[in-house]
């Protein structure tokens, strides 16, 4: 059987084409809402779509400047995927990626090597996401209220250390620089410039596909997601399984820290501007990829372009009170994403809420 | 006004339902209950019963359709509505608040009606109640304490409370002794005699003789007939359900078997509560029969089953698989050992989302997974055999196994087990909710699985199902196995007495029961 002939067919299965066509409808439908909210505050929509969607994407640096978030979007977008997966809501993303980013740091500027740098990155947000999923299934602590905790505590710790131990001798804003040798560094096709992290993110999403979907492990993270019964049914333990998912989600959180530390800036910056975010954005990214690893690289990648495109609105968008105000921009782009994301988040709450009813109905353990 | 005297207490005219995801379950449905009647609703899983009596029950809409209550017009938006139009029902699953005491029940059920719900008034007018009807409940008792069969009672109160003209029992048999059984029928007659016009979804053919005026049979969401209980026979009813002859009789050499495989000695387990449900059994299996667990639902067949399959972990005593001791292997090891185990429940052993692939390797994952890589090629071999071998009708491998009628979900679950040809099989329920040709698939396959050698526990509340199946029978009560001999040496009678835990134990529980 040919690939194309292969590719066409996985096509036409009926789950694959129901989802591209709720993506489609979804897009056309946050699109539309932006075109309303933009019309009723009086500025043009058709060009404001232009600089929300296309303008980015007409001159290499733009190309180049979309390019750059998914780098950790991707990854953050993993590491609250494959918890999803498992049936734990991992908001820590953020938490982990701050562990990820300031052990990379400290790692990198001491041993000048970007491996060490960055796998010392992935294990400490491992840790991270191992503490959380180990407190849920052994002391039944709620696993969003301990990220939310764990997310404050890492971003103060983390701003401690950017001042006070690592602080950069020459800039007051920022911590040391780490040296050339411990970083990834970019190339260029024409003049579009991309960060060699890109390609890895990319890969190791692609690893996580596998990880998921053709490993044991993968397996045992989505049965017991799926049916908690079901797994116990079939000598899989679930909250083994929430536990691993969260020690693998948390390694990708790890890894985005480190990479926007190792394979992007090479410091972090005394208020956390270049990280604060980026986890959280990774569970909507994650909701629009579908909680699917590849998804989750066009969702990144979309994001990215309707967060540049947003700086287009206001800039270029003139309308009855002047250039349009960055909230009427995010606004737009908020349509767009939460018209993405809604459907399926809508799905695994119901899912979710259903599982906790028959878990309490069977009176078992927690489920 | 004046002719609405003589309209039927329901009549239901050309009902269709088309359901949101597009099936049809109701072909243009006429329904006509006479007044003061029993009208038995006959037909297979999936012939549109319960669509019906769910719409008679206001909690959905027909597509199409017109229905009159007592001559009425009606429209219901939802239950309040059929209840104020003096409609009960009675589920399968109760709607009682377990923690509840029944008096609690009771008055939560008024208070939801806008009834009285005072302390006094409920309970003389469920004292009132009672002694008119002979429906015995103890009022200050605790729901989750009393039986299944006095649990159903408090649903049938409950009802009668709101003061119902039509009730609706929905298989209300299906969890119930024969001698509870027994009761209810009398409480439904005495229910009758009082002018309450009575609907009772089910099944089984001889319950229809045994209660009912008239029977509408249903058959792939259309009425076949209704007609007159007296003038009918079972055969005609069988035939007029299924559209053909059924074979109520399997056919089966007497078994010939070997060596004891399955060997469980003094097994203690705990269910969910922590309470002890399984308590000293003792039970032995030889390759090439089939033991059948006979017992009222509860009574510690699933904890057993579990405990043998290693899902649940007992706290004493042993297993033996093939003369080895398994107790407490983890139960992909079990599976990987030579033992099948069909869950009592669908929702349990398959993942509804995944595709049919998917489902074959969750109990098949040593012969599936290398070095940790799932070798979906290996698995889809596998799962083709399956589907192939147990014809299974699927569009593809790859269908989410929603799509599969249950029969044919009912096919994957058993085939997975039965294809890696275990040595033991424990099957719970393997017929639950399956039609009439699906059942006797079932069937079949398990005794021919016993020709080739195979050791069955058979666990069932069906004790039709039992008594066609079992070589030996083993009747299970409050987790203990209170006898165990040849099936053909039981009485249904003594069966239902020893289920409903009326004879002491035939035999000492102590030592290994052989027959």
């Amino acid at each position: 059987m040919s690939l194309v002939s292969r590719i066409k067919g996985y096509l036409l299965r009926e789950e694959v084409a129901s989802t591209a066509l709720e993506i489609v409808g979804s897009v056309l439908i946050g699109v539309l809402a932006g075109v309303i909210l933009l019309a009723a505050t009086g500025y043009d929509p058709l060009q404001g779509m232009y600089y929300l969607l296309v303008a980015p994407l007409t001159t290499p640096g733009g190309v180049s400047y979309v390019l750059v978030k998914p780098i950790f979007i991707i990854l953050t977008g993993i590491a609250f995927a494959i918890p999803a997966l498992a049936g734990v809501f991992n908001i820590g993303g953020e938490g982990q990626l701050y562990a990820g980013a300031i052990t990379a740091l400290a790692v990198g500027l001491g041993t000048g090597n970007f491996v060490l740098a960055f796998l010392a990155g992935v294990a400490a947000g491992s840790l991270v996401g191992l503490f959380i999923g180990w407190l849920k299934e052994t002391r039944g602590a709620n696993e969003v209220v301990t990220a939310i905790m764990l997310n404050l505590a890492l971003f103060n710790i983390t701003l401690y250390l950017v001042t006070n131990v690592f602080g950069s001798q020459i800039y007051p804003n920022q911590s040391e620089s780490l040296p050339r040798s411990a970083m990834l560094g970019y190339f260029f096709i024409g003049r579009v410039k991309i960060y060699y992290s890109l390609i890895f993110s990319t890969a190791l999403a692609i690893v996580a596909y596998f990880l998921v979907y053709h490993t044991s492990v993968g397996y045992w993270i989505r049965v017991a997601g799926a049916s908690p019964k079901t797994a116990k049914y079939a000598g899989i333990s679930p909250s083994s399984a929430a536990v691993l998912s969260m020690l693998i989600g948390g390694a990708f959180g790890g890894a985005a820290g480190a990479l926007a530390v190792a394979g992007y800036a090479g410091y972090i910056d005394v208020t956390l501007s270049s990280l604060y975010g980026l986890g959280f954005a990774g569970i909507g990214v994650a909701l629009m990829g579908r909680n699917h690893p590849i998804g989750i690289i066009f969702s990144s990648m979309f994001f990215s372009l309707l967060i540049v495109g947003g700086g287009e609105i206001e800039r270029n968008l003139y309308g009855p009170f002047g250039y349009a105000p960055k909230e009427l921009a995010d606004a737009v782009s908020g349509l767009i994403i939460v018209a993405l994301a809604l459907p399926y988040a809508y799905r695994m709450l119901i899912a979710r809420v259903r599982q906790a009813r028959i878990a309490k109905k069977v009176g078992g353990g927690k489920a | 006004m004046a002719q609405t005297e003589e309209a039927p207490a329901i009549e239901a005219r050309g009902i269709v339902k088309v359901y949101p995801d597009g099936v049809v379950a109701l072909k243009g449905v006429d329904l006509v209950v006479r007044r003061g009647e029993i009208h038995a609703l006959l037909g297979e899983n999936g012939a549109g019963k319960t669509t019906l009596m769910r719409i008679l029950y206001g909690e959905i809409q027909p597509t199409k359709g017109e229905i009159r209550v007592f001559g009425e017009p009606v429209r219901f938006r939802g239950p309040w509505d059929a209840m104020r139009a003096g409609i009960g029902m009675v589920y399968q699953h109760f709607t009682l608040v377990a923690r509840f005491t029944v008096m609690e029940n009771l008055r939560l059920s008024q208070a939801g009606a806008g009834l009285p719900s005072e302390p006094h008034a409920v309970r003389a007018k469920a004292e009132e109640l009672m002694s008119r009807t002979g429906l015995k409940v103890p009022l200050d008792a605790v729901v989750e304490d009393l039986p299944v069969g006095v649990q159903q009672r408090v649903e049938i109160l409950k009802a009668l409370m709101r003061d119902v003209k039509i009730l609706i029992l929905d298989e209300p048999t299906s969890v119930l002794t024969p001698v509870e059984t027994r009761y209810l029928f009398e409480v439904l007659k005495g229910l009758k005699e009082r002018g309450i016009t009575i609907i009772f979804i089910t099944h089984k053919l001889r319950e229809v003789k045994a209660i009912a005026d008239r029977v509408t049979v249903m058959r792939r969401g259309r009425v076949v007939a209704t007609v007159d209980v007296a003038s009918v026979t079972e055969a005609d009813l069988a035939r007029m359900m299924v559209g053909r002859e059924v074979v109520l009789r399997i056919e089966k050499e007497p078994a010939k078997p070997k060596g004891p495989v399955l060997v469980v000695k003094d097994l203690w387990v705990k269910d969910d509560r922590g309470l002890d449900a399984v308590k000293g059994v003792n039970l032995e299996v030889r390759a090439g029969e089939i033991v059948g667990v006979a017992g009222v639902q509860g009574n510690g067949q699933r904890e057993l089953a579990e405990a043998i399959a290693g899902v649940r972990k007992p706290f004493m005593g042993q297993v033996l698989l093939a003369g080895r001791d398994v107790t407490g292997y983890p139960p992909h090891r079990m599976y990987r050992e030579g033992l099948a185990y069909i869950p009592d429940s669908r929702k349990v052993g398959l993942i509804m989302d995944f595709n049919i692939v998917e489902n074959v390797a969750l109990t098949n994952r040593h012969l599936i997974a290398e070095k940790g890589v799932m070798r979906w090629g290996k698995a889809a071999k596998l799962a083709a055999e399956v589907v192939r071998r147990f014809a299974v009708v699927a569009e593809s491998l790859k269908t989410p196994i929603r799509y599969l009628s249950g029969g044919n979900q009912q096919k994957v679950m058993v085939g997975r087990e039965v294809v890696r040809e275990p040595k033991v099989i424990i099957a719970s329920e393997p017929t639950h909710g399956l039609d009439v040709g699906a059942t006797e698939y079932i069937r079949k396959l398990l005794i021919r699985l016993r020709d080739e050698g195979a050791a069955v526990l058979l666990i069932s509340t069906d004790l039709d199902e039992i008594l066609q199946l079992s070589d030996r029978v083993a009747v299970i009560f409050d987790g203990r196995i209170v006898s165990v001999k040849p099936t053909q040496e039981y009485t249904i009678e003594e069966l239902g007495l020893l289920m409903g835990g009326a004879i002491p134990e035939s035999s000492g529980s102590g030592e290994v029961v052989r027959a």
